[in-house]
């Protein structure tokens, strides 16, 4: 596994292939859209879905806070599936999330399908974090300089001499870092979708996940993508 | 059709059986009929009364179908018929009825058990396997306990079980059957109304500004709106044509063999239309004419890929598994498969590098070790998977007025179908899954037979481009892909001549396509517009399942 530098505001941030944040100078580790227990979130509406997920995206987090030992972990919103998927933990994960926390600082961005903090889990909950240059938010607003934000779960599709690749990607035009979603169930959006694309009108870059690297692809900037917006 | 108001119907199998109109003039098979019997069947649909004769037009859709054609009418001929034993049902569906049954009224498992094992399809159903289908009705029936208050049945005092609530019961009523409908996009016109729906991977292969015909007119791709794609009428360039890929049946063995002694044999070419003689002696100069009793294995490059094309005539379905065993053969030895296509007469393999060493690509211990394994990392059984699950009714099919937010409603399966394989193999689903997929499968016994017999006598031709035979072969659809190493080799190969050919600059739009375009064709002579266009869609097209691959 080899992360890439990628600048933001001045700060060098290490884009891990697992889909996570590093950022050294700050000892600080970021990862977006767990959507934990969305599984017994959808069985509660009569859908029995297998209740692993949480299990495998924490399986997917644990090695991640080993290899880079972080001061604080900076869960980027929507880290629950729902309001009640904190209470819905399985004690068995509950202490595996707790223990996999221990001796860290944990900051819960709220999200919009988890806005409440998780109660009993440790750790300060936010709507926002600035730290230095930098603002980790859950949802990109329109101020991009130095924004870390979540939400989309951006995928993109890579033409190669064989045929398109898709994979889950961070998006970045070096103002803005849009991060890949985590968990274990979640799906993504095409980065040429205006939701996406529309955040970054100048082009940039997405950084599909690789088995062991990233890969970087330019972003195409968007004709007339303002005057989309506006629409 | 009954009432004679509409003077024709185009079907699809649908109407092979188990209609009785008496007044059909004239039945047009478009398409090889696949089997004997089937062709009778259908045949038998015109002038259906006792006492006289029913006629039909065969329309082949290239020459491997003419073959088979004049294959299947000189069976007919010789009253020589095929068919295929019946196959045992289903988990999934049995799932279903479980819970309809839960529906109708509280029920004992013995009792439902002896009932259902009364039923053909399920007279050798397993107990355990029942009790298995049962639990998973109830609550999942995950080894990990966690979703007892969400059961949806409950047992009384006396053992008889309950469905639990009328949320239960009116979301199975609304998910009720066991056919699985591709998803449908709806097609509107811009200021207008909706003229009609096509499949949404069409939609995915559509940038705006491509027209395709649809309904007798050209129609221009706009947007995708939430629950439609915005048309407007005309649009320039040549337009696209709309493909419903429906169910389609495999050719049976028997028939096959058929083909096989036709084409080998020069002699028996002479009920042949000319065009077809003349693409097989062209066959026979450019290449050879697959032997009788041996392996004709053609290798040649094409639009940045190898392509491998084995005639092996052994129907689709064992195609597709020769396919996946020697896909994986091809990966330990470095050559990068991405993908291939069965078809009823042959297997193609398109690959990053040049393949060679049939003798050991083909040779029989491919059916060694790993199987399990090899069949669950491909594309078919998460297909296979998407429908055990939604049959099942782990995954929702319809709920009405919720269309709109259908894509966060869903899970993708391909996610589900990884994280319960990790954490759960043994569940249920998965076994239904594999039995399912067993099915779809031809028994391994038969490529064992194959391989045995071609051991030793596999010809194999390099060629500087395509065959005549591997043409109608090459535009099958139907293509499985190959998840595994060479998808990460190539997306850094992209991404490398990207940066090469951009001094890593970052300022073109749209011009990652082109230079990748251009890489690609490095090695082949010539590169057609037209045949750049094909090759975008079918990449485009292949965006969906790709997904799948994390």
């Amino acid at each position: 596994m080899s992360a890439a530098p990628l600048h933001i505001a001045g700060e060098r941030l290490m884009l891990d292939p697992a889909g996570a944040m590093h950022w050294p100078a700050r000892r600080l580790l970021c990862v977006a859209d767990l959507h934990l227990e969305k599984g017994s979130a959808f069985a509660a509406r009569g859908r029995l879905l297998p209740p692993y997920d949480t299990r495998e995206t924490l399986l997917r987090l644990v090695p991640l806070l080993r290899r880079y030992r972080p001061q604080r972990v900076v869960f980027l919103g929507d880290t629950f599936h729902d309001d009640g998927g904190a209470a819905r933990l399985p004690a068995a994960e509950r202490a595996a999330l707790v223990q996999a926390l221990a001796g860290i600082e944990a900051v819960w961005v709220a999200g919009n399908h988890d806005p409440s903090a998780p109660a009993f889990l440790p750790g300060a909950a936010v709507a926002e974090l600035p730290e230095g240059p930098l603002v980790f938010r859950h949802i990109p607003a329109g101020q991009a300089a130095g924004e870390v934000a979540g939400h989309l779960h951006p995928k993109a599709t890579a033409p190669t001499r064989a045929g398109g690749v898709c994979r889950a990607c961070f998006v970045s035009d070096g103002r803005r870092l849009l991060m890949p979603a985590f968990g274990a169930f979640t799906g993504g959006l095409d980065a040429a979708d205006p939701a996406i694309a529309g955040l970054f009108p100048r082009g940039g870059r997405a950084f599909l996940l690789g088995a062991g690297r990233l890969h970087s692809f330019p972003l195409a900037p968007r004709r007339g993508a303002a005057a989309r917006q506006a629409v | 059709m009954a009432e004679g108001r509409l003077r024709a119907v185009v079907a699809t199998a649908s109407l092979d059986l188990g209609i009785d109109w008496g007044d059909v003039d004239q039945v047009i098979q478009v398409g090889a009929p696949k089997g004997v019997s089937r062709l009778l069947q259908r045949v038998g649909r015109a002038n259906h009364r006792m006492d006289e004769p029913s006629r039909a037009v065969l329309v082949p859709a290239n020459r491997f179908e003419v073959v088979e054609c004049v294959a299947a009418t000189e069976a007919v001929q010789a009253d020589e018929l095929d068919g295929e034993p019946p196959r045992p049902g289903g988990l999934d569906v049995l799932a279903q009825h479980v819970l309809a049954m839960a529906c109708s009224a509280p029920f004992r498992e013995d009792d439902l058990f002896a009932e259902v094992t009364r039923a053909g399809p399920y007279g050798a159903l397993a107990r355990q396997d029942f009790d298995d289908v049962v639990r998973f009705v109830e609550d999942g029936g995950y080894a990990l306990q966690a979703y007892d208050r969400f059961r949806k049945l409950f047992r009384d005092a006396e053992g008889l079980l309950h469905i639990r609530g009328e949320a239960a019961a009116r979301q199975l009523r609304m998910n009720l059957g066991t056919i699985v409908e591709t998803p449908m996009v709806k097609v509107r016109i811009r200021g207008g109304g909706v003229v009609g729906e096509v499949e949404e991977w069409f939609v995915s292969t559509l940038e705006p500004g491509d027209c395709f015909l649809f309904g007798g007119q050209v129609l221009r791709y706009e947007r995708l709106d939430p629950g439609a794609a915005v048309v407007s009428r005309g649009g320039e360039g040549e337009p696209r044509v709309p493909v419903y890929a429906g169910a389609r049946m495999p050719l049976t063995t028997w028939l096959a063999a058929r083909v096989r002694v036709i084409l080998s044999d020069p002699r028996r070419w002479r009920h042949l239309p000319e065009p077809v003689r003349e693409w097989l002696r062209l066959q026979r100069l450019k290449s050879e004419l697959p032997p009788r009793d041996g392996l004709l294995v053609e290798t040649f490059p094409r639009g940045g890929k190898w392509f491998l094309v084995a005639y092996t005539f052994e129907g689709r379905l064992a195609h597709q598994t020769l396919g996946m065993l020697v896909t994986k053969r091809m990966e330990r030895r470095g050559l990068g498969p991405l993908g291939y296509v069965g078809t009823d007469y042959a297997l193609t393999i398109w690959s990053a590098f040049e393949p060679a060493g049939m003798d050991d690509l083909f040779a029989e211990d491919i059916l060694g070790d790993e199987m399990e394994e090899w069949l669950a990392e491909s594309s078919m059984l998460r297909r296979t998977f998407r429908n055990v699950a939604t049959i099942a009714g782990l995954i929702e099919k319809t709920r009405p007025g919720q269309e709109k937010s259908g894509r966060q409603m869903t899970v993708n399966s391909d996610l589900i179908y990884d994280v319960l394989r990790r954490h759960q193999p043994d569940h249920v689903l998965l076994r239904a899954t594999r039995a399912e997929a067993a099915q779809g499968l031809t028994d391994v016994a038969r490529i064992a037979a194959l391989l045995g017999r071609v051991k030793g006598r596999i010809r194999h031709r390099v060629l500087r481009q395509v065959s005549p035979l591997a043409v109608p072969v090459l535009i099958e659809e139907g293509r499985e892909w190959v998840a595994g190493g060479a998808e990460d080799a190539l997306l850094a190969e992209a991404a490398a001549l990207v940066q090469e050919a951009t001094d890593g600059a970052e300022h073109f739009a749209g011009t990652l396509a082109e230079v990748t375009e251009k890489a690609a064709l490095r090695g082949t002579s010539v590169a057609r517009e037209k045949d750049r266009a094909r090759r975008r869609s079918r990449r485009i097209r292949s965006a969906p399942r790709m997904v799948t691959g994390r």
